[in-house]
C-alpha cells in the first residue's frame, strides 16, 4: 500500500518540472509537452486520492482530463503549424510581440 | 518497506529523471521520447493505486496517439534541431528556479500541516433491503428505528425497484413493519447489525398465531465480483410454521420414487434450521437438479427448485449472487411452500473498466456528453486552424478581362487585323466602366 503522501510528493515534484519547462523552453512544441506533464501530474494526484478515499469518481476526472488534453493538443498543435507556415519558426520568442 | 513502495520509489526515481531529461535535452525528439518514459512510468503507478483501466488508457492515448501527433508535427516542421535559443531573459533562469524551490515548499509544508495518511477514510456505508416473506402481509412496509425504510414491498416480491439496495450507516437497527400505506405503529420484528461495507438483505417471515412469530433473517450477501467460473447461492429457510430443511440432488428427474432412493441421493445441505441461512459457491455453473425436502423425512419433497419455465432445472450463473428464499404462502387455509429467488448482480471492483463505465454512463453522463461536443468542436477548430488559406479570384472584371484577350488574340488571327489597335476596344471596355462604381 503505497501512502497517498508520497504520491502527492511525486505528483508535486512533476507539476514544478513541467512548469518550469513551460517558463525556460524557448520551443512552442516543447512548452506544449511541458504542459502535458502538468496535466499528468494532477491525473497522478487525483488517482491517488481516488484510490485513499474509495470513490472511483476522481478516475471519471482523470478521464475527463485525458480527453481534454486530447482535444487541447490537437487545437494547440494545429495553431503551432500555422504559425510556423506564418513566420518560418516555433521560437516563442520571435513571437512574444503578437505581430500579424 | 514492503515490495509495492519499493518498487513506486523505483518507478518514481525513474519517471523523475525522465521529465528533467525532457526539461535538458536539445533535441526535441529526444525531449518528446523522454515524456513517453515518463507517461509509462505514470501508467505504472496507476497500476499500484488500483487504476488499471486508467494505466491502459494512460498507455494508449498519452504515450500513445498525444505522443505520435507531436513526433508527428516535429518531424513536420523540421523542429528536431536545437534552435538557436535566444537569451533575451537573462533573469529567467534563476527566477524559475526560485519559484520551483519556493512552490516545492508550500507543498511541503501543506503536507507536513494537513497530515492528510492520519486522516480516517470515511467510514463505507452498508447496504439494506427487505424482502417480504410474511404471508399475512400482501404489500409491507419495513420501518429502521422507527423510520420508514422500504415501503409497498409485497409478498415474494423477488424483482424490481423496492428489492434494490439502500445505503445506511452501520450500527444495530430495530426492525418495525406495517401493512402498506396503514398509518399505524410500526409492530417490531427483530433486530440487526450491519457492519460497514457489507450487503444485507433481511428477510421477515413467520405467521401470527404459530409458533413462529414474525421476526427476521438477516443474510449478509457477498456481492463482490468474483471469477467467471463461480456461481454463488445462498439457501434460507423461512418457513413458518417451524419445519427444517433439507436440499438434495434428485436426479433429473427429480422423484424419489422410494424412501430408500430419498436416503441415497447425493446431499446439498444435510439439515437447515428455521431462520439460518447457508452460503455456498457452485463451480462450474450450469442447472441443478435440486428439490427441498423436510430434513426428517427426506422422501417428503416439499418444493423442486425450478428456473424461469415451470418443470426446469434450477440454474446456477456466474456473475451474480442467487438468494433462495424457502417459505410458505398461506392464503386462507390453503399453504403452498414456495421458494423464491432473488438474484443479486456483482458489484465491479474498484477502478475496474465496468465500475468506470457505470459511473461514466450513469452518473457522468451529461459531462461525458459534454466532452464528445468539446472533442468534436476541437476537431473542427484543428481542421480550421491549420487549413491553407486558398485566395479565389475575384468574379467580375479579371475574369472577363482574361476571357476577352484569347478572344482578341482568335479575332486577330482569323481576321488578319489586330482588332485592339481598332476603335472598337474603347467600345469592349465601356460596360467594364459603368459596372465599376459599384465595386469602388
Amino acid at each position: 500500500m503505497i501512502s497517498v503522501e508520497s504520491v502527492v510528493v511525486l505528483s508535486a515534484i512533476l507539476f514544478t518540472l513541467g512548469a518550469m519547462g513551460v517558463l525556460l523552453r524557448r520551443n512552442a512544441i516543447l512548452v506544449f509537452m511541458s504542459v502535458e506533464l502538468m496535466l499528468n501530474s494532477a491525473n497522478l494526484a487525483l488517482v491517488a486520492f481516488a484510490q485513499k478515499w474509495g470513490a472511483a469518481d476522481g478516475h471519471v476526472f482523470v478521464f475527463f482530463v485525458i480527453t481534454v488534453a486530447a482535444a487541447e493538443v490537437a487545437v494547440g498543435l494545429a495553431l503551432i503549424v500555422a504559425i510556423f507556415r506564418l513566420k518560418q519558426s516555433i521560437n516563442i520568442d520571435d513571437l512574444h510581440q503578437m505581430e500579424g | 518497506m514492503s515490495l509495492v513502495e519499493i518498487l513506486f520509489l523505483i518507478v518514481g526515481v525513474l519517471s523523475v529523471a525522465a521529465a528533467v531529461g525532457m526539461l535538458l535535452t536539445k533535441k526535441a525528439v529526444h525531449s518528446a521520447l523522454f515524456l513517453i518514459a515518463n507517461f509509462v512510468c505514470v501508467a505504472l503507478i496507476y497500476l499500484m493505486l488500483d487504476a488499471s483501466f486508467l494505466a491502459m488508457v494512460q498507455i494508449a492515448v498519452y504515450a500513445g496517439a498525444i505522443m505520435v501527433l507531436f513526433l508527428f508535427v516535429i518531424m513536420l516542421l523540421g523542429a528536431e534541431n536545437p534552435s538557436t535559443e535566444t537569451k533575451e531573459f537573462k533573469w529567467l533562469t534563476p527566477t524559475t528556479l526560485l519559484l520551483a524551490l519556493g512552490f516545492l515548499g508550500i507543498v511541503a509544508l501543506a503536507l507536513l500541516g494537513s497530515g492528510i495518511n492520519s486522516q480516517q477514510t470515511q467510514p463505507a456505508k452498508a447496504n439494506v433491503r427487505f424482502v417480504n416473506a410474511l404471508s399475512v402481509y400482501s404489500s409491507a412496509d419495513f420501518y429502521l428505528n422507527g423510520e420508514l425504510f422500504a415501503g409497498g414491498v409485497t409478498f415474494a416480491e423477488t424483482d424490481g425497484s423496492e428489492l434494490r439496495f439502500a445505503q445506511v450507516e452501520p450500527g444495530t437497527y430495530s426492525v418495525g413493519v406495517t401493512l402498506a400505506d396503514v398509518k399505524r405503529t410500526p409492530l417490531p420484528i427483530g433486530e440487526i447489525t450491519v457492519n460497514e461495507g457489507d450487503s444485507v438483505t433481511v428477510v421477515a417471515y413467520g405467521l401470527p398465531g404459530t409458533d413462529v412469530n414474525p421476526t427476521v433473517v438477516a443474510v449478509n450477501e457477498d456481492i463482490s465480483a468474483t471469477s467467471a467460473q463461480i456461481g454463488r447461492v445462498i439457501i434460507v429457510n423461512a418457513h413458518a410454521p417451524a419445519r427444517s430443511i433439507a436440499v438434495l440432488d434428485a436426479g433429473v428427474d427429480r422423484l424419489f420414487r422410494t424412501p430408500q432412493e430419498a436416503e441415497e441421493a447425493p446431499v446439498v445441505i444435510e439439515s437447515l434450521g428455521v431462520g439460518e441461512y447457508v452460503a455456498f459457491s457452485e463451480e462450474l455453473p450450469g442447472t441443478r437438479n435440486w428439490v427441498i425436502t423436510d430434513a426428517t423425512q427426506r422422501d417428503n419433497v416439499l418444493v423442486r427448485l425450478a428456473g424461469e419455465e415451470a418443470g426446469s432445472a434450477y440454474p446456477v450463473k456466474a456473475g451474480q449472487s442467487q438468494l433462495l428464499i424457502y417459505t410458505t404462502d398461506r392464503q386462507g387455509d390453503i399453504v403452498i411452500d414456495r421458494a423464491l429467488n432473488v438474484v443479486t448482480p456483482n458489484q465491479y471492483a474498484f477502478g475496474s473498466p465496468q465500475s468506470l463505465g457505470q459511473l461514466l454512463f450513469i452518473e457522468y453522463m451529461l459531462p461525458f456528453q459534454l466532452v464528445g461536443i468539446l472533442l468534436l468542436t476541437s476537431m473542427a477548430g484543428s481542421i480550421v486552424v491549420a487549413q491553407r488559406t486558398v485566395s479565389k479570384p475575384k468574379p467580375g472584371r479579371p475574369t472577363r478581362r482574361k476571357v476577352s484577350r484569347p478572344l482578341t488574340s482568335v479575332i486577330t488571327s482569323q481576321t488578319g487585323t489586330d482588332v485592339m489597335v481598332d476603335d472598337e476596344v474603347p467600345q469592349l471596355s465601356a460596360p467594364e466602366e459603368t459596372a465599376e462604381p459599384v465595386g469602388d
